[in-house]
């Protein structure tokens, strides 16, 4: 298991330094180069800019500028200042990292509990009525593009009937309270998890109507377990094998959601961070976040890999 | 969203051994050819029947064609200009005259919906085309010469799987100049939703090169190219054709989310995401100019996701049929 886990992770490294050299590279390509913003400045003249372009090393060739920039993020955790704020870019992460965990973490809640128990319900009512409204909705849930229903869950909770803030993470000018706080949470979360409660508990149904008709089941239920004991105990069991490497698999999804979704909202998260470093050209801001953002969903990817091979030992003894 | 297609597990890595296996062949079926599985009269005909059974599928089938229809036919079929800007006809609620109402210039909202359908679906359409060809080659080579070829592509796929896509693809349309933007976000969009195409065509062709029809082309002295291409690529069209269906409707999500980030479709080209770009700011006062491109969308989407599942059941069916 251990031996698996490390061979996993070490493939891992390869594509964050490929993502990175990419846009890094992308990064030289645009007009003007990193220090772009400051030849547009008419207050610096040519000299200097040559001088700045020199000294932050701009006219070296790409790989060279790459590789300095690498060993000062591997060796120091420097992920360099923001060319806009003059903040360092890893301060700025951080200090916007616990809001987007926070969102992501509410939405993931959300979308487990309501998901998983809207596939399981569904599996058990196959065929009926009930079952195709679940199956219709999960169907328009799959299909909402997040930043529209942002837009229309705004347009009626806000707008029309008053009942919840649509911007920031706290009301302003109010001591803070936790009410206050979850008033504002619920909105962003509930937009950014629809899509995953409708696609996973998709994913449910499938998997326990499979499972459901196994023989295993009819001798669970021949033996003479309880209904419940069955569907709980035996089958649902078994069906979130497949479904949790899902789960596993989609939270890169729910990471990048959160760009939209913050933005809409005001959230002041990552991905607002990242909003704001595209529109205000702060490359050294973007190189950093985009870094973080592959390492985060490799991090993920290997955990859903992991999660597969301590569920199901073929995997791990395959290799 | 691979949960509407069917699995298909890539079989075992390992080739069998490449004889000439003697067996009798199906008197009806012509070993030297692929099974002709669409195109056929009689396909088309059970594919119109199975349509009608499913009314879902029948009505996505007939709003999917009209959306198409008012795209296509656009500049017919608009009483007012897209883009002219009239000031005495600012913020008016739907009505006759402008059945989605007006927007802050005080152009028609209905027109620019067609002709941002235009757009939307052309770029969606190109970016599925790039997906489609890269998809395709990558997984027919890969599956067809196996080895080491397929080893090192299929772990480029599991590379590209983990890139965070919708972060990169903004970086690259935000230092794009603006007025290539667009086509920037249409090849970005492609360059990464290829995966899913390249791990069934691989499948396919995994299973159908085996088959004695295979043996016998290469026999009869044909190069790899026209196997491949002519022998074992027909073959693929089924699970392609629903993978570019999801494909297409993903393709529009990540575009129109682009455009309305601000960083794909520039004003005042009407496309569905961008026209909704400001509509944050008049949600209040003048909320359809928010909810008539984003339903459009979503409508589209919609469509796209229920023919993608009908065909997936459909041709799977009508391939069982003829076998």
């Amino acid at each position: 298991m251990f031996r698996f886990f490390i061979r996993r992770s070490l493939a891992v490294i390869p594509l964050v330094l490929l993502v990175s050299l990419i846009c890094f590279a992308l990064m030289q390509a645009v007009p003007g180069g990193p220090a772009g913003m400051m030849v547009e400045n008419p207050m610096v003249g040519p000299d200097d800019v040559a001088r700045i372009r020199a000294n932050f090393g701009f006219d070296r060739p790409v790989l060279v500028q790459y590789g300095m920039w690498l060993k000062r993020v591997v060796l120091h955790g420097d992920f360099g200042h923001s060319h806009v704020t003059g903040e360092p870019v890893l301060r700025m992460i951080w200090q916007r990292l616990p809001a987007t965990v926070e969102l992501m973490g509410a939405a993931f809640v959300l979308a487990f509990l309501f998901g998983l128990s809207g596939g399981v319900v569904a599996a058990l009512k196959r065929y009926t009525k009930f079952d195709s409204v679940i199956m219709l909705v999960t169907l328009l849930g799959i299909s909402i593009p997040v930043f529209w229903l942002g837009l229309m869950s705004m347009m009626l909770f806000t707008v029309k009937w008053r009942l919840l803030p649509s911007t920031g993470m706290i009301s302003l000018g109010v001591p803070f309270s936790v009410v206050d706080h979850l008033r504002h949470l619920i909105m962003p979360a509930l937009v950014l998890s629809l899509l995953f409660i409708a696609s996973w508990s998709r994913y449910m149904r499938a998997s326990l109507s499979d499972v459901l008709s196994r023989n295993y089941i009819n001798v669970a239920r021949a033996k003479g377990a309880s209904a419940s004991s069955v569907v709980f105990r035996h089958a649902v069991r078994n069906a979130a094998i497949p479904v949790l490497t899902v789960i596993a698999l989609n939270l890169p999804a729910l990471f990048t959601g959160s760009i939209i979704t913050e933005t809409i909202f005001a959230w002041p998260g990552m991905g607002r961070l990242f909003y704001d470093g595209l529109l205000r050209q702060d490359y050294t801001r973007l190189m950093g976040i985009i870094f973080i953002a592959s390492a985060l969903i490799a991090l993920l990817n290997l955990i859903a890999d992991t999660i597969y091979g301590v569920l199901d030992p073929r995997i791990r003894f395959a290799r | 969203m691979a949960f509407l297609t069917p699995a298909l597990d890539s079989p075992a890595k390992e080739r069998r051994p490449r004889t000439v296996s003697v067996q009798t062949v199906h008197p009806l079926r012509d070993p030297f050819r692929p099974v002709p599985s669409s195109g056929a009269r009689g396909d088309r005909n059970s594919f119109s029947l199975a349509l009608k059974r499913s009314p879902l599928a029948y009505a996505a089938f007939i709003v999917m064609s009209l959306i198409i229809l008012g795209a296509v036919f656009a500049p017919l079929m608009s009483p007012y200009d897209k883009d002219k800007i009239d000031l005495t006809a600012q913020y008016l609620t739907p009505s006759l005259d402008h059945p989605f109402g007006t927007d802050d210039l005080g152009r028609d909202i209905f027109v620019r919906v067609m002709h941002g359908g235009r757009i939307t679906l052309a770029v969606g359409l190109l970016a599925m085309l790039v997906a489609l060809v890269i998809g395709v080659a990558v997984g027919g080579v890969s599956g067809y010469y196996a080895g080491w070829v397929d080893n090192v592509l299929m772990r480029l796929v599991d590379l590209m799987l983990a890139v965070p896509v919708f972060f990169v693809i903004l970086f690259v349309a935000s230092i794009a100049s603006p007025r290539s933007s667009i086509v920037v976000v249409c090849l970005m969009i492609g360059f990464t939703q290829w995966m899913e195409v390249a791990r069934l065509v691989r499948a396919v062709v995994i299973t159908t090169r085996e088959h004695e029809f295979v043996d016998a082309a290469r026999s009869l002295g044909l190069p790899d190219r026209r196997i491949l291409l002519r022998h074992l690529l027909p073959h693929t069209t089924a699970p392609v054709l629903v993978a570019v269906t999801l494909g297409l409707a993903q393709a529009i999500i990540i575009e129109s989310g682009i455009s309305f980030l601000g960083f794909g479709v520039q004003p005042p080209t009407p496309s569905w995401g961008a026209m909704l770009q400001n509509a944050q700011s008049y949600l209040s006062d003048c909320p359809w100019i928010a909810v008539f491109p984003g339903l459009m969308i979503f409508l589209t989407v919609v469509c796209c996701n229920i023919l993608a599942d009908f065909l997936g059941d459909a041709l799977s069916q009508i391939r069982s049929a003829t076998r």
